[in-house]
């Protein structure tokens, strides 16, 4: 199946010619092609050997192929670790998020795919939460995207009000970008913001009851509303 | 040959350009043209979540499943459909924008979501989807029915409608609306109504419909199951391709 491509870069090797650009993309777009359609369990580590063949073939591909991770491949392999150039071990989100800068651009694009799929020992990893909230800002930020990216955590929190560590995780990027955010727009798009997250149902909730030493790590209330404007 | 509209021609510029100063151009001439009609002047931002959820793949011509159904243009596919329902929309705008409404209507009536009530609807309409996003319901299960859909044109749409989805989640404050899209189209692609030829196609059509489901179902799923056993067959194949990743290298 899907080897047209790769027959085609075979008889390059076979003479010694470096296979065309165009090969080589449509080889790339193949592998995401074998990716939604294999009938077999694919795993972490097979995802991470999938991305840097990928990569090698034509790396613009890689935005197409993360698309088609569903919520729970793409969180085993948040949870995969490996070792990074310099000898440590790191998750491979980590070096995914902050070794390759272009990524970001596929970070912020793609925002709503993350936020369902950031596992809770992601969403409290605060080089993950930089990676994630510096994504919204390396250009000047549209409030429209500022309000998509509260929303889609604003639902993720509503869904986790029995997740302590999801949900604490999940306050501090909250806050992250709200403090961020302060700094970059208006006041009166700010205020839409404050807005915008008081009104949910998620804040409600964790505004009427006592919270738990995690929760309150999460400090989104603190760095949201400390400074009147 | 067919005539293809404005529209048409334009998605499928939208999605064929590699140049990026082109397709950002392309895209601001979309949305200020969509923006103006009666598909998205409740929320005009929400057209740049319709056309980055298209799809930006390349296919050789002769690509093909595991099960030997053709693999084939997929921005085309979708470009086809999307145009198709654009033109029904914009024809008859009212019926659709009513079965948005009584979708959200219905929903008003559930205690839980009282956000949700036809009053809303009329003075929020900016929070809610465009009505297109009905029309691709209708049509989506009509051109199954009358079977005038390929294996690959239904995955193709799937997968734009799994992303569209995901992105109107970030528009809309609650979330049941989409929810019951959602189930609606997971109750159109049935087993019996797709292709029983294509088995691989079939289960990965299905697929995209159970990730867009199970955000909404079961959203902490994939944080609690077990990780899957590795595939021998799997670990094969990528041995391979890692092989010639490298002898690939070697020669450029």
């Amino acid at each position: 199946m899907l080897f047209s491509s790769y027959r085609a870069i075979f008889a390059n090797q076979r003479r010694t010619e470096a296979p065309s650009a165009d090969v080589q993309q449509k080889a790339a777009y193949e592998l995401v092609d074998w990716f939604r359609l294999v009938n077999q369990p694919v795993t972490a580590s097979d995802i991470v050997r999938l991305i840097a063949v990928i990569e090698r073939f034509w790396k613009p591909a890689l935005k197409e192929f993360m698309k088609y991770l569903s919520p729970e491949q793409m969180s085993s392999w948040f949870k995969t670790k490996c070792v990074s150039p310099s000898g440590e071990i790191q998750y491979v989100s980590r070096v995914f998020h902050m070794k390759q800068q272009d990524l970001k651009v596929f970070i912020r694009s793609d925002f709503d795919d993350l936020v369902w799929q950031l596992n809770e020992e992601c969403l409290n990893d605060l080089v993950c939460q930089n990676a994630v909230v510096s994504s919204l800002f390396t250009g000047p930020p549209k409030v429209y995207d500022l309000k998509r990216a509260l929303r889609a955590l604003l639902h993720r929190l509503a869904a986790s009000t029995d997740r302590v560590q999801t949900a604490s995780g999940l306050l501090a990027l909250l806050a992250a970008i709200m403090s961020q955010a302060r700094g970059v727009i208006d006041p009166n798009s700010f205020n839409e913001l404050q807005h915008l997250c008081l009104q949910s149902s998620a804040i409600r909730f964790y505004c009427n009851k006592p919270l738990s030493e995690a929760l309150r790590r999460g400090n989104f209330i603190q760095y949201t509303y400390r400074t009147p404007i | 040959m067919p005539s293809h509209s404005n529209l048409y021609v334009l998605l499928r510029a939208h999605t064929a350009t590699r140049v990026p100063a082109l397709r950002s151009a392309i895209a601001s001439l979309l949305c200020h043209t969509l923006s103006n009609g009666i598909l998205f002047q409740h929320d005009p931002d929400e057209v740049s979540l319709w056309l980055d959820s298209l799809p930006s793949f390349r296919r050789s011509p002769d690509a093909e499943a595991p099960d030997g159904a053709p693999l084939t243009d997929e921005s085309q596919a979708v470009g086809l459909f999307l145009d198709d329902s654009a033109q029904r929309c914009i024809k008859t705008p009212y019926r659709y924008i009513e079965d948005l409404q009584k979708l959200s209507s219905s929903l008003s009536n559930d205690a839980a979501d009282s956000s949700m009530s036809s009053d809303d609807f009329v003075e929020h309409t900016s929070a809610y989807p465009s009505a297109l996003l009905m029309t691709v319901l209708e049509q989506l299960e009509a051109k199954l029915r009358a079977k005038l859909l390929s294996a690959s044109d239904t995955l193709a749409i799937m997968s734009f409608v799994r992303r569209l989805v995901l992105k109107l989640m970030t528009k809309t404050s609650t979330l049941s609306l989409l929810h019951e899209f959602a189930k609606k189209i997971e109750n159109i692609l049935q087993p019996h109504a797709l292709f029983e030829d294509y088995p691989v196609m079939t289960k990965a059509i299905r697929r995209e419909a159970s990730i867009m489901i199970i955000l909404f179902e079961h959203p902490f799923y994939h944080e609690d199951i077990n990780a899957e056993m590795a595939s021998s067959d799997v670990q094969d194949f990528l041995n391979q391709l890692e092989e010639m990743a490298l002898r690939k290298s070697h020669v450029i």
